[in-house]
């Protein structure tokens, strides 16, 4: 084993060049040929010969072999120094390097900040050409194996290939992902690949994961987590990292971070407030910026911005709505080196009208909502209201409102609560208004906790003294339209009665009382969202304590309740198809119509891909988890009854920000980062050898002077 | 008469020998050049004994005139003395396998060579009218044709000597002891071999001839290729005589032959110079001339 060990510690750089030994047989053969191809000659003083034979012959012989053996050491030598071996000797922590077959598993960044152009190439290009450099210097008998360092982690040879031509074109189709990179996972994967490989191919005297990457620090920020540090440490016992930079710089970018709407949902001539937030990531100054609006791919709207270095801009525009169906509005900067993050996409549904159902607790509770929000109250309003008892949410199939008021109701029955839980889980809007026929005990068991629960907070006590609102700044949505807009009245109306929230730790608060109480919570149920109105949106609830019955608060009839109203509405309906619009990874949610079971999903690449239903949910979605690529999906039923529904995937901007992690901080396991490569031709060589065909050189020309004095010496001994 | 230096030469030379059919034509080719150098035999005997005169002839060594005579006859006539006339040359030639050998660089065989300058003696001691004999032998004698100074013994020389077929080893030693037992007249042994054998046995064989007061000459015959050992590449050796094969790089191991072979052949020069016996080594690619010649002539200024 020794000797092995030994033996193990030479690589040979020109293997192939070992051929030359055969020419070591030419002496050997001249020899045995010379001896064979002989005259033949009738003797007579044949004692004479024989008496020389017989004194010299031995030393003859001994002289010849010493000269025949001097000259097959030279061309054996010349062989092994055109071979080109190197000794090769262990560092304290890995094994010898490159001494036999050796694993390589390649990790390429394929996250998009590798999309960065730099010199005319993006960086993944470059880590391209790097990785088929390596590929193309390993010796035979290498295995490669390739993953991809995004989300998810794609093994592009998940076993072991010896093929290097195929491992050359795997590295070719290699493509920038849109997602970023997930360095757990990647630790994880290559881990396991390693495992695997050891486990099959125990001919592997090396295994080594070259990692391919731009170090950006958004990714590289969790190597130093626990769980990664001890994939690190565990597997440097018979890993070898090695880490490959790619680029030079630690560039600047500009990236649209958010874009938002105020409404997830809208109708014909309502206008949509957007928001698009830019952010510019380096140390360069951006002037000069222009920002465009798009409307279904159409600029609408456009204007220049100045970013400060590392600074962030919000640009807010205000579309009025028109079409129908679903719309797709984008914001979009002029392209810089790194493009991918200079768009982003939401979609708004366009409905001809929405439908509100009003739940009234007592009669008329609902009235001044209904009539808030559908003043003409007549089917051709955009919003079409319909107004209702309690009994009257177990009659008609939820599902076909976008939003429910309810306005003083008492209690509720289970399969009342189930009904509305049901209908806010799938994405319904709902708006609770509290009154003097709440039982707030009930309200607390039946729709603040539990499975059913629906309710942003718990009641607490009934405070009966005069508030008014407080905006909290105008920070929420939902009153940031009366910003500047004091004579609306919001600020001055008057409440008399209301219930003290508890909000929940998911919930919002929106409007608050000037005692701090909250006025208007909301939060996510599901996929919809609830929001509860603290006070009474009716005249009709009165506080009866008092000397004289006293309405709970003056709102209904103040000028903000309208527009407050519309608002409440609004929030709410944020959750309904807010799921149109999400990130790279996160998949969406597909309702189908009863009698669809395929359709066709339009991807960003345009390719197009049939999904079928399976299984069947309540409210008939299925998730579509293929949303790896920034844009649009578009999800076609086939059916000109139904409209196709359009999907928005943007990226995770944390890829904008490309300043690099500090190296100094990397692990010891990867701080043999971009070892220098030997470039000997065939074998790849790590640094911690050296070459031993000048000796050997050295060592052909001394035989060759040898050889010649041998020849000179024993011609002039021959007696 | 001059000596037409240039025609002799050609006539020594082993390559220009090689291509001449037969051994007969080759030896008269080496004969005319010496014939046309006016070299008489230097070959004759001990005895200092005046026989008798006999008229001068023309190639007559001059250093044997009677000047006595010619001043008071005013002819020329030439002493002899007794044993001139009863001068055997025995011709003692290898004919084993080892002498089959021919280098790559080489004309002719050692055997071819050495066939040669057998020839060419016999005619020159048939031409001064003295008995030759040839005795070949490998690892025992093989053939011996008896010394005769007819005129016709040389053609049986030569058909004796273009008959050898060598195939078996050398056993130099153990057939010079037989030959000096045979050997029944004094007279002149030239042997002509490669000595491939144990110097040792070789001296004990030469001894015993010099024992039996024969006079000597030893030629030493080998290849080049033998002396220089000139190969490069790895070589199979297939040794002759029934030797082992080996495969060896000559380089590496040639001084070790050369040193083994010149041990060799020291041993046999001071055998030979322990006895008096007078040592050529000759390399088959070598003018014959350059080969008879001195051994002539250093037979010429004998002391009688």
């Amino acid at each position: 084993m020794e000797l092995l060990s030994i033996l193990a510690m030479w690589s040979l750089g020109s293997a192939a060049m070992l051929g030359w030994t055969l020419a070591a047989a030419i002496p050997l053969a001249i020899h045995l040929w010379s001896r064979r191809r002989h005259q033949e000659v009738s003797w007579a003083a044949m004692e004479f010969l024989l008496a020389a034979m017989k004194k010299h012959s031995r030393r003859l012989r001994l002289e010849q072999l010493a000269l025949l053996a001097v000259r097959i050491l030279i061309l054996l030598l010349l062989a092994l120094a055109l071979a080109d071996p190197w000794w090769l000797w262990a560092t304290s922590e890995s094994q010898p390097l490159g001494k036999g077959p050796t694993h390589f598993i390649l990790v390429a960044d394929t996250s998009f900040s590798m999309s960065y152009r730099e010199r005319e190439q993006t960086l993944l290009q470059s880590a391209q050409r790097e990785l088929r450099r390596l590929v193309e210097q390993g010796r035979e008998g290498d295995g490669f194996s390739l993953i991809t360092m995004e989300q998810p982690v794609r093994a592009m040879i998940a076993d072991v290939s010896f093929d290097r031509g195929e491992v050359l074109r795997q590295i070719d189709r290699l493509q920038i992902s849109h997602s970023a990179a997930d360095l757990s996972a990647t630790l994880s994967a290559v881990d396991g690949l390693a495992t695997r490989a050891r486990e099959r191919y125990p001919r592997f005297v090396l295994q080594r994961a070259d990692i391919f990457s731009d170090l950006a620090r958004n990714t590289w920020s969790d190597v130093n987590l626990a769980s990664n540090r001890e994939v690190l440490t565990r597997t440097g016992n018979q890993l070898n990292f090695v880490l490959h930079a790619v680029g030079n710089s630690t560039p600047a970018n500009l990236a649209i971070t958010g874009l938002t709407s105020s409404h997830s949902i809208a109708v014909p001539g309502e206008r949509v407030h957007l928001t698009a937030d830019v952010q510019a990531f380096g140390i360069t100054p951006r002037t000069g910026t222009r920002l465009e609006f798009l409307v279904n791919g159409r600029v609408v709207h456009d204007e220049d911005i100045q970013l400060a270095s590392d600074g962030q801009q919000s640009v807010s525009w205000d579309w009025a709505c028109e079409g129908d169906g679903d719309q797709v509005l984008s914001a979009h900067l002029v392209p810089d080196d790194l493009p991918l993050d200079n768009e982003r996409w939401l979609v708004v549904s366009l409905r001809d009208s929405l439908k509100v159902l009003c739940v009234e607790g007592e009669p008329a509770a609902a009235e001044f909502v209904a009539l808030a929000l559908n003043p003409k109250q007549h089917e051709a309003s955009a919003i079409q209201t319909t107004v209702t008892g309690v009994s009257g949410l177990l009659d008609q199939p939820l599902e076909q409102y976008d939003a429910i008021f309810l306005c003083n109701v008492g209690r509720f029955a289970p399969a009342e609560s189930l009904a509305l839980h049901r209908f806010v889980n799938s994405g319904g809007a709902l708006v609770i208004s509290l009154g003097d026929q709440v039982q707030g005990d009930h309200y607390n068991r039946e729709l603040a906790e539990g499975p059913t629960a629906l309710l942003p907070t718990r009641l607490a006590s009934l405070e009966r003294n005069e508030q008014l609102f407080d905006p909290l700044e105008y920070r929420h949505r939902l009153v940031r339209a009366f910003r500047g807009r004091e004579h609306a009245g919001l600020l001055n109306v008057p409440t008399w009665c209301y219930y003290r929230l508890e909000p929940k730790e998911s919930a919002t608060v929106a409007l608050a009382f000037t005692s701090g109480h909250p006025a208007v919570v909301e939060s996510s149920v599901g996929r919809g969202r609830s929001v509860l109105v603290a006070t009474a949106l009716s005249p009709s609830s009165l506080d009866e304590t008092a000397d004289q019955a006293t309405p709970w608060t003056a709102l209904p009839a103040w000028p903000s309740f309208p527009p407050l109203v519309h608002q409440l509405l609004n929030s709410a309906l944020q959750g309904r198809e807010n799921d149109r619009t999400g990130e790279v990874g996160v998949p969406f949610q597909i309702a189908w119509p009863t009698e669809i079971t395929e359709a066709t999903v339009l991807r960003p690449d345009q390719q197009r891909e049939r999904i079928t239903r399976r299984g069947v949910a309540d409210m008939q979605r299925t998730a579509y988890s293929d949303t790896w690529r920034a844009g649009i999906y578009q999800v076609d039923f086939g059916n000109p009854a139904h409209r196709p529904r359009t999907y928005a995937a943007n990226l995770d901007t944390r890829e904008s920000n490309l300043s690099r992690f500090d190296r100094s901080a990397l692990p010891s396991a990867l701080l043999n980062e971009n070892q220098p490569i030997i470039h000997t031709g065939n074998p790849l060589v790590e640094s911690t050898g050296q070459q031993v065909f000048r000796p050997l050189l050295a060592g052909v020309g001394l035989l060759l002077l040898v050889e010649q004095l041998l020849a000179v010496t024993f011609a002039r001994r021959t007696p | 008469m001059p000596v037409t230096e240039d025609r002799s030469h050609r006539y020594f030379e082993p390559r220009t020998l090689a291509k001449l059919q037969g051994l007969q034509l080759r030896a008269r080719s080496i004969v005319e050049g010496y014939v046309s150098g006016l070299h008489r035999s230097p070959l004759h005997g001990y005895s200092i004994e005046f026989a008798e005169h006999r008229e001068y002839s023309p190639g007559d060594d001059l250093r044997y005139v009677d000047w006595k005579v010619f001043g008071r006859t005013d002819k020329y006539y030439v002493k002899q003395f007794e044993d001139e006339t009863n001068l055997i040359c025995y011709l003692v030639l290898d004919i084993s396998e080892s002498m089959q050998y021919r280098g790559p660089d080489s004309a002719m065989t050692k055997l071819e060579y050495a066939q040669c300058i057998a020839a060419a003696l016999a005619w020159l001691v048939l031409q001064q009218r003295d008995a030759v004999s040839l005795v070949t032998f490998d690892d025992q004698v093989r053939s011996n044709v008896p010394a005769s100074n007819s005129p016709t013994h040389w053609t049986h020389l030569l058909s004796e000597l273009e008959a050898v077929h060598p195939t078996a080893k050398t056993r130099v030693g153990s057939v010079l002891h037989q030959l000096a037992e045979r050997f029944s007249k004094r007279g002149v042994v030239i042997l002509l071999s490669d000595l491939l054998d144990e110097a040792s046995s070789l001296a004990g064989g030469l001894r015993h001839l010099r024992h039996q007061r024969h006079d000597v000459a030893v030629f030493h015959i080998l290849d080049s290729a033998e002396v220089d050992f000139p190969f490069q590449r790895p070589v199979l050796f297939k040794g002759l005589e029934a030797g082992p094969q080996i495969v060896a790089d000559p380089a590496s191991l040639r001084r070790a032959y050369q040193s083994e072979l010149n041990t060799h052949l020291q041993a046999v020069r001071t055998s030979c110079r322990e006895q008096s016996i007078e040592y050529r080594l000759l390399k088959s690619d070598e003018s014959i001339d350059r080969v008879l010649m001195p051994f002539l002539a250093a037979r010429m200024t004998r002391v009688r």
